[in-house]
């Protein structure tokens, strides 16, 4: 008895081994990572890791579970490097320069654990950001947007505007949040203001709904929800690019409106239990991975359900 | 590949089972039903098998090689027979003219939203690295590694190039927008210092210039509101 359990493990394990080679072969065919075949027999994650291949801070991000310490030594833009294909030191000399700061502070901003935003799942939103976060580059307060005034209504004096968009809009990419975008645009529209009426009582309030991986679709929602409530003056919205950007990064049966973690959001809300503990062995092993073609079930119903929510 | 295997099931069921044992039921002459059904008075069950009456031998043999198709059709939710999907290879065209459309109709109602609420709706092309003539060495990198990305036989910055040309067509087009739009997808050509951290992103440069964009765009705005008043 105890040998042939031996013996299927062995015939699993080998089966594994095999599918695991063919598995990688066939993704670095695809470009989508480099592999070095001397190192492929020593590399614990070929015999025993995960299978599939994003880093896990992606995962701890999108789901909003970063506990103390796990991202200390992580670098930021350590996926953008792998993206862009550069090397470390063209990735954060470009930092650097586009910042006008030093190497080494490029370092320090990017590598601790606020450098990497927490996102929770919103209805038809999206990925929206997480409540009182401190990142380099924007503070959000306890909604998840960017606004310097604590006050939620608007004052007599003030006037208000609006900045909808994704990544760029929030600020994404700048060293500190008095730097990003709607600091800036606060900061210069009072100067111009002092500048143009030295007795002008108006103050502007720049507030922030910007959010990562933001399409035009989302922001349509951020404004219908947040606009009665803000009653702002102007609404600019910089964006465009994510749309095509999402379009292009996902498979093409799935491409109706998708988000960055769509997929794992989706198989939160529709799948079942069994499906659910298939979907994550099978990030693990390749056999379940083929496996999971045959008994997850995608009816064209629980497809359209995803599109509905936004 | 649910509809390739079934597919191959019922070949191999015609052609390994059925065939063959039709051909031999002609040559032998073996006739297990020497009457009709359809001539007797009460049919005569011959047996029963899994709560089911058979009436003939063969009845029961098509039952037995064809009911996993019942379990596949229930368990799949495909249809059988259907035609293999089209597959459309996208082109840079086709794609930049659909998000275009997608775009566009969103922003119309970002528009009408801000006007029910008494605000002014300008939306800005978001800048592009694609889109400037004179790059820095550093993004001169950035470019050539992006777009040796192949979509469908095609490069990704000629998607990028295609999509913000035809967004700025449809923009300049449509009647509701053609004011509430401006380009800022190259607002830092000829500038030869780094701006941009990748595609898309900048750093704190980049967003202070285009902050003080939008800031004169506002003022500007404001200024002729309150001479209005």
């Amino acid at each position: 008895m105890i040998k042939s359990i031996f013996y299927l493990f062995i015939l699993l394990y080998s089966l594994e081994i095999f599918l695991r080679f063919i598995f990688i072969l066939y993704k670095s065919k695809k470009k989508e990572f480099k592999i070095n075949f001397f190192s492929l027999f020593i590399l614990k994650k070929f015999f025993f890791g995960r299978i599939t291949f994003y880093p896990d801070w992606m995962i701890e991000t999108i789901h909003g579970k970063i506990d103390n310490g796990i991202l200390t030594n992580k670098f930021r833009f350590a996926a953008a490097k792998k993206y862009l294909n550069l090397s470390e030191e063209e990735n954060l000399s470009i930092l650097s320069q586009a910042n006008r700061i030093s190497l080494d502070e490029v370092k320090l901003i990017f590598s601790k654990n606020n450098a990497f935003e927490q996102l929770r799942y919103r209805p038809f939103f999206g990925l929206f950001n997480l409540p009182n976060q401190n990142l380099p580059y924007a503070k959000l307060n306890n909604l998840g947007i960017q606004m310097n005034s604590k006050d939620f209504e608007k004052k007599e004096n003030a006037k208000r505007v609006l900045i909808l968009g994704g990544s760029t809009a929030l600020g994404f990419g700048a060293s500190e949040s008095k730097f990003n975008i709607s600091n800036s645009l606060e900061k210069i529209l009072n100067e111009m203001e002092i500048k143009n009426n030295k007795n002008s009582v108006i103050k502007w309030e720049v507030i922030n709904l910007a959010f990562m991986a933001s399409q035009t679709i989302s922001d349509l929602n951020v404004l219908i929800v947040y606009a009665s409530a803000l009653k702002p003056d102007y609404v600019f919205h910089l964006s465009g690019y994510n749309d095509l950007f999402y379009y292009m990064h996902v498979n093409k049966d799935k491409r109706l409106f998708r988000f960055n973690g769509s997929d794992e959001i989706y198989s939160e809300l529709y799948k079942s239990n069994l499906s659910k503990l298939i979907l994550f062995l099978s990030e693990y092993f390749v056999i379940v991975k083929l496996l999971k073609k045959f008994f997850i079930k995608h009816s064209e119903f629980n497809k359209q359900q995803i599109y509905t929510i936004y | 590949m649910k509809l390739y295997i079934l597919n191959v099931y019922l070949r191999i069921i015609l052609f390994v089972i059925h065939t063959p044992i039709s051909l031999l039921f002609r040559f032998y002459k073996i006739n297990f039903r020497k009457k009709s059904n359809f001539t007797k008075k009460k049919n005569k069950i011959v047996f029963t098998c899994f709560g089911l009456d058979f009436y003939s031998f063969s009845s029961f043999f098509i039952f037995i090689f064809f009911f996993p198709i019942l379990f596949f059709n229930s368990r799949f939710e495909s249809k059988i027979f259907c035609s293999k999907k089209i597959k459309i290879s996208e082109t840079p065209k086709q794609v930049s003219s659909l998000i275009t459309y997608r775009i566009l109709n969103h922003l119309r109602l970002i528009n009408k939203i801000a006007m029910n609420n008494h605000a002014e709706y300008h939306f800005l092309l978001q800048p592009l690295l694609f889109n400037y003539n004179k790059l820095s060495n550093l993004d001169k990198k950035i470019i050539s590694n992006v777009s040796k990305k192949k979509f469908n036989g095609f490069n990704y910055q000629d998607y990028c190039k295609e999509f913000y040309k035809n967004l700025l067509l449809g923009l300049k087009q449509d009647e509701e927008l053609a004011n509430h739009y401006e380009d800022f997808s190259n607002i830092f050509e000829g500038i030869s210092d780094q701006r941009f951290i990748d595609p898309v992103h900048f750093g704190n440069i980049g967003q202070n210039e285009c902050a003080k964009l939008i800031g004169n765009k506002i003022m500007k705005s404001d200024l002729i509101k309150r001479q209005s008043l």
